[in-house]
């Protein structure tokens, strides 16, 4: 809100005015030719406060009497985070499957390894074997460590279904019967995250790699 | 060389990693190995016995690994308990809190099992030197 030039002079006339009668000890109010210079920018300030909280009232009646959004905060979002629960249920049975396997078939190599041994060292087989059965036990390895990507999978959807449930709990608490009294502040909808960690990399997120890692923590002494 | 016999916590909410983490220890020959699903339940266990390793996620409920790791050094009888973290939380401002919070090591999710060996070989080394 800028002041028309003509009444820039005036202004700071009232003002110097203002000042002057405060350091000689007068009365701290406002002097009148000042509140009347205000007055047309005040108005127009609470025009615009009054403008925007009748848009803010609209918008918020027209989005309770919008039944999608009932619908979409109700039922959608439960069902999206109870699938998503499900996803992670899969994934970890699927991995657990996986390690049983793994963990049997690494009996099988060990006893690969143990009857090769039997065999004379002249034997041929018998080193084969050994070699085999050692191929084996770090293939099932790799295998094994290969199902961390429930672990890492699980965090990034656990993260999302944290979100969904956040978001629920807002549009509930924006459909229901707090949006009536908007005259009281209602406290913060979507509560801040207890934690601030990055979780595992996803494309165009700027992790750091383990070697990048391993020289930081070389230069912090670890 | 190290105790085969050392006993281990391994700490993570993940069934599926703390199993992959048994698994691999288990390959290089460390068998006693109790597990924990948070830093809450962990807690109670490092206080009723005594272990010689801890290998734990960060992000976990309850007490995170972070959590975890300062309760560990700032208690007495237990404060000395080398600590891998295993996490995939790979921001530099992290791995520096853990570095300061006292951690021995540091390992970044997605990881393979030559990478851990490693760690494991690097911790118990700096401590037999420091002995």
């Amino acid at each position: 809100m800028s002041a028309p030039t003509q009444d820039r002079g005036a202004l700071i006339c009232a003002l110097r005015g203002w000042i002057e009668r405060l350091e000689a000890g007068g009365s701290v109010d406002a002097p009148p030719a000042l509140s009347e210079l205000l007055q047309p920018q005040e108005q127009a300030f609470y025009r615009q406060v009054a403008e925007l909280t009748r848009r803010l009232h609209t918008a918020v009646v027209d989005l309770r009497l919008d039944d999608r959004l009932a619908r979409i905060a109700g039922d959608a979002m439960p069902d999206a985070r109870h699938r998503l629960r499900h996803v992670v249920k899969m994934t970890e049975d699927a991995a657990h499957k996986t390690l049983d396997i793994v963990d049997q078939m690494r009996g099988v190599a060990r006893q690969i390894a143990r009857n090769a041994e039997t065999l004379d060292t002249s034997d041929l087989r018998r080193a084969a074997l050994l070699r085999d059965a050692d191929v084996l036990r770090e293939r099932l390895n790799e295998l094994a460590i290969a199902q961390e990507y429930q672990d890492l999978t699980g965090q990034i959807i656990k993260r999302i279904i944290a979100l969904v449930e956040d978001v629920e709990g807002a549009l509930l608490e924006l459909l229901g019967a707090h949006a009536t009294h908007l005259k009281t502040p209602a406290p913060l909808p979507i509560p801040e995250g207890q934690v601030v960690l990055a979780g595992p990399a996803v494309p165009g997120l700027i992790t750091t790699s383990q070697q990048d890692a391993d020289a930081l923590l070389a230069s912090l002494g670890v | 060389m190290m105790d085969k016999n050392m006993k281990i916590l391994v700490v993570d909410d993940f069934s599926t990693m703390r199993r992959i983490v048994r698994n691999l220890l288990g390959d290089l020959g460390y068998t006693n190995i109790t597990e924990a699903d948070d830093g809450k339940t962990a807690w109670p266990l490092l206080q009723a016995s005594s272990f010689d390793f801890v290998v734990t996620d960060w992000n976990m409920p309850g007490m995170t690994g972070i959590e975890l790791l300062r309760n560990i050094r700032g208690d007495a009888r237990i404060g000395k308990t080398p600590v891998l973290m295993v996490t995939a939380e790979a921001q530099r401002e992290q791995i520096i809190e853990a570095a300061q919070a006292g951690v021995n090591g540091y390992i970044i999710k997605p990881f393979n099992a030559a990478t851990l060996k490693e760690k494991i070989d690097k911790i118990f080394q700096r401590i037999a030197e420091a002995a």
